[in-house]
């Protein structure tokens, strides 16, 4: 069975597994993203790394999901990518659309009218 | 624009068509959400790693010649997925066994988990790669004729 049939098939069975994915794993979701990125523009990690002023093995470790690099690095690492700190960040295997806290406070206040009619 | 190459990955099934690693993930999924959206972002990484990549990091190691195992940890949990490089199809991974509770793997039964791995990889090659050795001179054949 391919990978891809089997986790469509387990998001569809199971939605709790998309709706933790924002809490797990930044690492390795940054790496993702890098190396797809770097790809995409035909940067080799050397030349990833002089860009932004860091070795290659560093660059080599934030790919592999080693590396939990400080937000100025990863900073660096967008503006050299030529996209935003929220697209470096953002879980393509499950891309959140809309506010998650806008969202908690958009259910609390729907909550709160049920909480005084039911004292 | 380059766009990346993904690597094919596929979980191991018996020549029964059972599949004991889809029915572990599945199980891991209800029970434990984070840890398997941990363990699928690990393996989309390692689809879009060369393996030399991946043996220089700590994601994978490589406890044998043809066995290399995919290392997840999620929170206080360790797992551990063998899997190797298909000799045919491209070098398409295969998942062989369920995600192993590093705690359960002390001693021998690390050693039993890379032997099992090592039945399911032969298992698989014998029966999968012969196919496309078959479909292959089948193809060659009809070219001639």
């Amino acid at each position: 069975m391919r990978i891809e049939e089997l986790f469509a098939q387990i998001e569809a069975e199971h939605p709790e597994v998309t709706a933790v994915a924002h809490e797990v794993d930044p690492p390795a979701i940054l790496a993702l993203n890098v190396m797809r990125l770097r790809a995409e523009r035909g940067l080799t990690q050397a030349q990833l790394a002089a860009a932004i002023g860091v070795s290659q093995p560093r660059i080599a470790g934030i790919e592999s999901g080693d590396a939990n690099p400080r937000l100025s690095t990863v900073s660096k690492l967008a503006h050299a990518l030529g996209v935003t700190l929220s697209e470096l960040l953002v879980d393509n295997l499950n891309p959140t659309r809309g506010l998650p806290a806008a969202k908690i406070v958009r259910d609390r206040a729907e909550e709160e009218p049920r909480k005084r009619r039911a004292m | 624009m380059e766009p990346l190459v993904k690597r094919d990955v596929e979980v191991y099934e018996d020549v029964a068509g059972r599949c004991d690693t889809a029915d572990a993930l599945k199980q891991l999924a209800r029970s434990d959400p984070r840890a398997f959206r941990t363990i699928q972002n690990k393996i989309e990484l390692l689809r879009q790693m060369e393996m030399r990549q991946a043996l220089e990091s700590r994601l994978v190691k490589q406890p044998t010649a043809t066995i290399f195992v995919l290392r997840v940890q999620s929170g206080p949990v360790s797992f551990r997925l063998p899997f190797f490089e298909s000799p045919c199809h491209g070098g398409k991974l295969v998942l062989l066994t369920h995600c192993e509770h590093r705690t359960l793997l002390r001693g021998d039964r690390y050693k039993a988990m890379v032997e099992g791995a090592e039945r399911r990889r032969q298992d698989w090659v014998r029966r999968t790669c012969k196919e496309e050795r078959h479909a292959n001179r089948r193809a060659v054949r009809a070219d001639r004729g």
